[in-house]
């Protein structure tokens, strides 16, 4: 079976068995190859021993969670991909978990299709070869500059003063090129919030972030909306040294 | 001066002169002597000793009153925190079970099922779909409550601009007339402007679900001592009967729950919102005539 042997190898770990038989479907018939495991430490040796092309890893769970099995994995400098499936709501505890070193989360109870597609953007991006844009300080696209850690923005060479979530959002949009990004996940990142009673204040920041880029909604050189669905960052993104 | 007009003071204070009274005779010397002197003492110390019995008991009751007061502020204060408490640990406990849901009913879509079935299972979806929303907008709703305010200098009627800018299509797409009307004594105002976002989108999407096309709705911005957000509509509006229920959460009036998807929880969200900045909101309903939320929202200085 060729087609076997090149599908992914995922391994998901959660303590709940219902989730993991689900899921562990669900996946299967999305094209991947799973192995799954129910704790953290369980986890570790998996990881180990089969060496998964990418693992999605629950945060909550017994003995040791998904946090601290993320940080010893890292500490053994170990880089296989990780997704981490969140509970906790609120930005400070997302934007902790990527900088411990999960390469994407997604909050519970999430659609199992965004599931397949975050994994699916993840090996994409850590397959590539090049230099995650996920780690890196500063970033470029055409006469957009983003200093990640200073938290700003160069147009043209020249600072223009933003939010701070505009900010946010232009660093998710760059270090996420050429992906489908929702309002809700952008309302998630940014601002902690799931519901799509706040979409709305998503567009706010967009009207704002276009006018700061000089970029035409209507012929955009950088931010395309995809009607019904969300939006995209088009221009190319290159790392800065 | 509140405790001079309490009436349980009056009788310690009348008790209190009149034992004065007769000290004071006493010390003059028997102009109006018409009882022996040591009776005199004797009446002059039970009144006395009357006053301060009846002065004790007033401090008592008062202080009673007070200490009453403070546990009922305090049982609020707890019962707030049990409310979030409670509200959080219904949000974990059904995001694994819901997590199941989701993933085994897209599980089975995938599989080869007859329309019917797959009929069956694209309900199932959209209700998951809409408990999962509910979850998330109750936590949002004890995050409210919790969140500090994030308060920065804001240009309302470029705020409203803005505002204007996006609802406009959505409005006319439907076949409403929006239009909008901003006084303000100066423009620049302290507030949060996301939360500020969220209200008045919200009080707009309320309007917009409870009108029909060719309706006009209006939104008016006025900053002078405060901040007034007025939306008036000329829409099927809310019946007498149900007004004072409407920022009860979770309600929704009983005509209208047919036609108007949603579960009422928007509402309750601007509630939140005008609370966290000791704001008030009013509603006001003559079904076609006029029907008009105002949000009032003090003043703040920068901390």
């Amino acid at each position: 079976m060729k087609q076997q042997e090149e599908s992914p190898l995922i391994l998901l770990v959660d303590d709940e068995e219902s989730i993991l038989s689900t899921l562990t479907m669900f996946l299967e018939l999305s094209g991947f190859q799973i192995i799954t495991a129910s704790t953290g430490l369980e986890a570790l040796n998996k990881v180990h021993t089969h060496r998964p092309d990418l693992v999605v890893l629950d945060v909550l769970m017994p003995q040791l969670d998904g946090r601290g099995a993320l940080r010893q994995l890292r500490q053994r400098n170990d880089w296989t991909p990780v997704i981490l499936l969140t509970q906790v709501a609120g930005t400070a505890q997302r934007v902790m978990a990527i900088e411990e070193g999960a390469d994407d989360y997604l909050n519970k109870p999430f659609d199992p299709q965004e599931l397949v597609a975050r994994i699916r953007a993840v090996l994409r991006r850590t397959q590539s070869g090049k230099q995650p844009l996920q780690s890196t300080r500063r970033l470029k696209s055409d006469h957009v500059e983003l200093d990640r850690s200073a938290r700003r923005v160069f147009v043209h060479g020249q600072e223009v003063p933003m939010t701070p979530k505009s900010v946010s959002i232009l660093e998710h949009f760059m270090t996420h090129p050429d992906e489908l990004i929702t309002r809700e996940r952008l309302l998630d990142v940014v601002w902690g919030w799931e519901s799509g009673v706040g979409e709305r204040v998503v567009d706010t920041r967009m009207v704002e972030l276009r006018r700061a880029l000089q970029d035409d909604s209507s012929a955009p050189r950088f931010i395309e909306t995809v009607p019904n669905a969300g939006y995209r960052w088009i221009a190319p993104v290159e790392v800065v040294s | 001066m509140r405790l001079l007009k309490n009436r349980y003071f009056l009788l310690p204070i009348m008790l209190g002169l009149f034992g004065l009274l007769l000290l004071l005779r006493v010390f003059a010397g028997g102009s109006l002597i018409l009882v022996p002197e040591d009776i005199d003492v004797v009446i002059l110390v039970l009144f006395l000793s009357l006053a301060i019995v009846a002065a004790i008991h007033t401090l008592v009751r008062l202080s009673m009153g007070y200490l009453r007061e403070l546990s009922v502020q305090r049982v609020r204060r707890e019962t707030l925190a049990e409310h979030g408490r409670f509200l959080r640990r219904l949000d974990h406990e059904l995001k694994n079970p819901l997590t199941t849901l989701r993933a085994g009913l897209s599980t089975l879509s995938l599989t080869n099922l007859d329309e019917k079935q797959q009929n069956l299972i694209q309900t199932m979806q959209t209700e998951t779909l809409r408990l999962s929303k509910l979850v998330s907008d109750l936590r949002k709703l004890s995050d409210l409550e919790a969140q500090p305010l994030n308060l920065q200098l804001i240009n309302i009627e470029a705020f409203i601009q803005d505002v204007m800018q996006m609802e406009q299509e959505r409005f006319e797409a439907a076949g409403r007339r929006l239009t909008s009307q901003v006084g303000a004594d100066r423009s620049e105002w302290v507030l949060d402007e996301d939360l500020l976002t969220l209200a008045v989108h919200n009080l707009l999407d309320n309007a917009l679900k409870y009108t029909r096309p060719g309706d006009t709705v209006q939104l008016n911005v006025q900053a002078q001592t405060g901040l007034v957000i007025r939306v008036t509509d000329n829409g099927r509006g809310i019946p007498p009967e149900a007004l004072p229920h409407v920022w009860e959460e979770l309600y929704r009036a009983e005509q209208m729950q047919e036609k108007v998807s949603g579960s009422g929880i928007a509402r309750t969200l601007v509630t939140a919102l005008v609370e966290r900045y000791c704001g008030s909101v009013s509603i006001s309903s003559e079904p076609v005539v006029e029907t008009a939320v105002s949000l009032t929202l003090p003043l703040i200085s920068l901390p």
